[in-house]
């Protein structure tokens, strides 16, 4: 028997682009799987909705959706992946998780109405804080 | 034995029957029946000395004599139904564990009286509320405000 | 986004004005006294190696006939006659170490630790109070003096608490370095210490007097720099302790600096005491905003939070004292401060909105009203790029009613030299006769009180003084009370005119309280007349003097910060306050809307309609000139506080709200701006004297009116919205302003 299992080795590579997709998926579905225990134990439920977490797993996963090579998106599964056991295996505290994926890169205040679309750049960052 | 009996009847005789079997269910001795360790207490209470009763209300037993050397001072807890030796304050805790011959009553006329925490027992794993969260935790409730500054309150008026 | 990154891009901004690096000393005499020190040692015999000067000492050798030569350790130094041996090493490039002796004050030469051998001297003989000689042979190195700094240094240490570890001095105390360096590593002390009993000196200083080891230099400061004789030396022997004779607090508006000059733990900060370690402190080098004097301070912070602020060397502004105010003040930075924009309600009750609602509503009431309905006031602590932005907004509005509150509402700005400083405060030290018109310098810029108290105690030069009763600290002539004392002076017909005329170097200081009288133009014309007559401007000597009150004054005139009309408040309908709390808007009509931008909430929140927060000056980069002409940058030490913005992004943002959008949208661009409009702004840490005198001013027909003149500065402690907030202000302004 283990003879066998030496010799059935699974490729370190995906073989092809469309491997390196199906694994995507695979990777995305077991993040929305460990959500609800993620909501559990960093005590998540009253800042944050497990759908907006989905939606932030997702970002992050769309974040490289312009990468082709089959190995780098191993790679980058890889690091999505030592992320995930880091947050499942409470390595984070809290304030990691609500820094990361709840508030995100754009801070606490969200522009969603478009009101300054049309403002210029300095106002822009006017608006979001003093330094940048 | 036969005068366990007797005091007994006698008791019944002063208090009444209804009284004597709710003063039976509060010394414990209805959960005696399904708790082995109290009743094994009950048991060696009988002919012991009473050496003083905290402000918890647990009873310190002592026998001299007969019983093995370091089985001779017990404590029958206050509460019957949920006891642990956290319970046993800090003043009775030498006598109890034979650290000094001193009784806690006599070891609390020594107690300063500006310091000291009052006695807690440990509540672990009886329930969230019990459950002791660091400073900074989000679950805290007494939080500290971080905030360096004090700002203007708009309320105030002129 | 960090500290770190947030200094690093002040230093980046700053860089774009100035390339060279910032120096102390700005005189080039001073500058060259470098070269001269370097040539002087270059003639070292070759086997030796080189040297510099103790912490770039100088020596400046004004003629050659007085130069003498020693030696120290070997190696042969010129200098002047009259140096000390201890400034004979320090040129030669040794650190002699040293309790009592301060270059700035007197020598007392009692604390025995900077004792050298000198060749055919029979004992080490004490360097600071010894007087080079030519060719003496000084020897720092040898065991014997060696041995005799390590005795002293036991001496010292017998009666020395060991209690460095709660010590606020802990970790920058010049007793516990020198005892690392000069100290025996074994002691053979076995009997008791002695203690002393500790002193209160009032709400600043605190004092653990077993500590002292009666260096006297807190004795001396009091006496010859603050000029109070508060402090004095009781007892003899071990009974010997510093004290203030009777139970007395130490009333003296210089009193903080005694915790810079102690060298042990005896005298420390007391609202510092125990917060904070020197060594978990991060040092900005900025200027302080409280006077127009712009001192040079260091402000030390730990995180989000100003700890302290300590004094910088700057020879020409502050030397190295800073006033209590600009030391302790640092506590209202966390106090009442404007956290979020606010808008007033119907109800009268102020809500925090979003900086886009606030701009917005600023925005849209500013369109509804007639240009020149539209008012600015910058307040008095207010940075040069802020005024040049509002200035900017405001006229692209098409108002041009915007000036700067201490500055009156008719202010002269056309001629420099008729607002500013012209002697320059070093340049005070040469005057021998000074006339102080409707100002006290004391408590309206301590620095430059110290200056003259400095003049008038080497000098013994003789102080006229013009307005209500003060309190001085040297002697001085109190000439009388109103402007009519002043024609009389120009006339010649009173007593101290003749000391005018008979001085060489006559120094006329006008305070800027004078600025908010309606003669003002008319004290200005009988100052030029007293000028004119004494010969008090020369080519060579410029003794006409405006002693400006807050740190925006002087950069708001160089910016042209003068209303159009000086009614505008009263047909204001529109008000634009940038930090102004003292402006007077009893006259404003109700139903002006009135903005404010600012970090305190102060007086003048309580009329506003919408709050903009801003941040104060220890938390951006600003230019701010002083009142002799001097541009200095502050720099960030601190982060600013909740929501607030730095001031000239609050104007940039709402111009472009407003569509009007000001084409600048940095520091760097702003700071081009202003250069098209007072390039001197530009020239950091550099004075600017004023180009044409004010012999051009227009003739004038007012008359002085009899009204004496007022105190320009009521309280010393609290003067501006910072002040005002901090509660070590507010204690000495109860303790010591009896």
């Amino acid at each position: 028997m283990s003879q066998i299992l030496k010799s059935l080795k699974v490729p370190p590579n995906s073989a092809s682009l469309e491997e390196a997709r199906t694994r995507t998926f695979e990777f995305f579905r077991m993040c929305c799987r460990s959500i609800p225990h993620v909501m559990e134990v960093y005590n998540l439920h009253d800042v944050v909705s497990p759908s907006q977490l989905r939606s932030a797993a997702a970002a992050e996963v769309r974040k490289n959706a312009n990468v082709t090579n089959p190995k780098v998106i191993d790679m980058l599964l890889f690091k999505g992946m030592e992320e995930l056991m880091n947050i499942v295996n409470q390595s984070k505290q809290r304030h990691h998780i609500v820094g990361q994926y709840v508030v995100g890169n754009q801070g606490l205040v969200q522009d969603v109405s478009g009101k300054d679309r049309d403002a210029s750049n300095f106002l822009k960052k006017f608006y979001s804080s003093n330094y940048s | 034995m036969a005068s366990v009996v007797r005091s007994i009847f006698q008791s019944i005789k002063e208090k009444g029957i209804g009284n004597f079997l709710k003063e039976l269910k509060q010394e414990g001795y209805v959960r005696c029946l399904a708790d082995g360790n109290l009743l094994q207490t009950k048991i060696h209470n009988i002919g012991a000395t009473l050496v003083g009763v905290d402000k918890f209300g647990n009873k310190y037993y002592e026998k001299l004599g007969d019983t093995q050397y370091g089985r001779h001072r017990w404590v029958e807890y206050a509460q019957k139904n949920r006891y642990n030796a956290s319970q046993v304050p800090a003043e009775w805790h030498g006598w109890l564990h034979h650290v000094t011959d001193h009784t806690g009553d006599e070891l609390l006329l020594l107690k300063p009286k500006r310091y000291g925490l009052e006695h807690k027992e440990n509540f672990s794993g009886e329930g969230d509320a019990y459950i002791y969260h660091s400073k900074g935790h989000t679950l805290n409730p007494g939080q500290r405000d971080w905030t360096r500054y004090q700002t203007w309150q708009p309320t105030k008026k002129e | 986004m960090g500290l770190g990154l947030l200094a690093s891009r002040a230093l980046r901004s700053s860089r774009i004005i100035r390339n060279s690096t910032r120096t102390i000393v700005s005189t080039p005499e001073l500058k060259n006294a470098d070269a001269a020190a370097a040539a002087a040692a270059a003639d070292a015999p070759s086997d030796l190696p080189k040297r510099n000067p103790v912490g770039g000492a100088r020596v400046h050798l004004p003629n050659p006939e007085d130069v003498i030569e020693v030696f120290v350790d070997g190696y042969p130094v010129k200098i002047p006659k009259g140096m000390t041996v201890l400034q004979a090493c320090e040129i030669a490039g040794v650190d002699i170490p040293r309790f009592c002796y301060h270059s700035r004050l007197s020598i007392a030469g009692n604390c025995r630790m900077c004792l050298v051998e000198v060749e055919k001297s029979p004992k080490p003989v004490a360097s600071c109070a010894m007087p080079a000689l030519p060719g003496m042979k000084i020897k720092t190195d040898t065991p014997i003096a060696k041995k005799a700094r390590e005795g002293v240094m036991e001496f010292l240490l017998m009666n020395h608490p060991l209690d460095c570890p709660i010590c606020d001095q802990g970790g920058e105390c010049d007793l516990q370095d020198q005892s690392m360096a000069f100290g025996s590593d074994r002691g053979r002390f076995t009997e008791m210490k002695r203690s002393v009993v500790d002193k209160n000196l009032g709400p600043l200083v605190k004092t653990v007097m077993t500590r002292c080891i009666q260096c006297t230099r807190c004795v001396r400061f009091a006496s010859e720099v603050a000029g109070v004789e508060d402090l004095g030396m009781l007892g003899r022997g071990s009974g010997e302790e510093i004290g203030t004779y009777v139970e007395k607090l130490m009333t003296s508006e210089l009193s903080g600096n005694v915790i810079d000059i102690c060298p042990v733990g005896a005298l420390t900060s007391k609202p510092f005491a125990f917060k904070a370690r020197n060594w978990e402190l991060k040092g900005t080098e900025s200027i302080d905003v409280t006077d127009a004097v712009g001192s040079n301070i260091r402000i030390d912070s730990r995180g989000p939070e100003v700890m302290r602020v300590v004094p910088r060397l700057n020879e020409d502004i502050n030397e190295e004292w800073i006033s209590d105010k600009t030391r302790f003040f640092y506590d209202g930075l966390k106090r009442q401060r404007l956290n979020d924009p606010m808008i007033r309600g119907a109800d009268g009750r102020f809500q925090a909105v979003s900086w886009r609602d606030a701009l917005a509503i600023v925005a849209e009431v500013m369109h509804q009203i007639k240009p020149e309905e539209i008012v600015g006031v910058a307040g008095k602590l207010s940075d040069a790029e802020s005024m040049m932005a509002l200035k900017d907004l405001l006229n692209k509005m098409g108002s041009n009613n915007i000036f700067c509150e201490g500055n009156g509402m008719r202010p002269n700005a056309d001629l420099r030299s008729g607002y500013i400083m012209n002697t320059s405060i070093s340049g005070l030290e040469k005057a021998d006769a000074f006339l102080l018109v409707g100002t006290q310098p004391r408590v309206e810029a301590a620095m430059v009180n110290a200056r003259i108290h400095k003049t008038v105690k080497a000098t013994n030069a003789k102080v006229g003084y013009v307005g209500p009763a003060a309190d001085f600290n040297y002697d001085h002539e109190h000439l009388g009370t109103d402007p009519q004392t002043l024609v009389e002076i120009a006339k010649g017909s009173h007593p101290f005119s003749s000391a005018l005329k008979n001085a060489k170097n006559p120094a006329i200081i006008v305070g800027a309280g004078v600025f908010d009288r309606d003669d003002k133009d008319a004290i200005f014309a009988a100052v030029d007349t007293i000028a004119k007559n004494n010969n008090v401007m020369r080519p060579d000597w410029n003794g006409l003097n405006v002693l400006l009150l807050n740190a925006a004054q002087a950069a708001a005139l160089d910016l042209g910060l003068v209303p159009e009309s000086d009614k505008c408040i009263e047909s204001a309908k529109f008000v634009y306050l940038m930090g102004a709390d003292d402006v007077n808007l009893d006259k404003l009509p109700d139903d002006a809307f009135v903005v404010y931008q600012g970090h305190h909430g102060d007086r003048g929140v309580y009329r506003a309609n919408v709050i903009l927060p801003a941040s104060a000056f220890t938390e951006k980069e600003g230019i701010y000139e002083n009142t002799e002409g001097c541009a200095q940058i502050t720099l960030p030490a601190v982060p600013t506080v909740g929501d607030a913005r730095d001031d000239w992004k609050i104007v940039r943002a709402l111009s472009e709200v407003a569509g009007v959008g000001l084409p600048y949208d940095s520091l760097g661009a702003i700071r081009s701006r202003i250069k098209t409009v007072a390039p001197n702004l530009l020239e950091v840490d550099e004075r600017q004297p004023a180009t044409f005198s004010t012999s051009l001013r227009p003739e004038v027909s007012q008359k002085v009116s009899a009204t004496p003149f007022t105190p320009a500065v009521e309280n010393f402690y609290m003067t501006d919205a910072i002040t005002r907030a901090s509660k070590i202000m507010a204690q000495c302004s109860a303790l010591l302003k009896k």
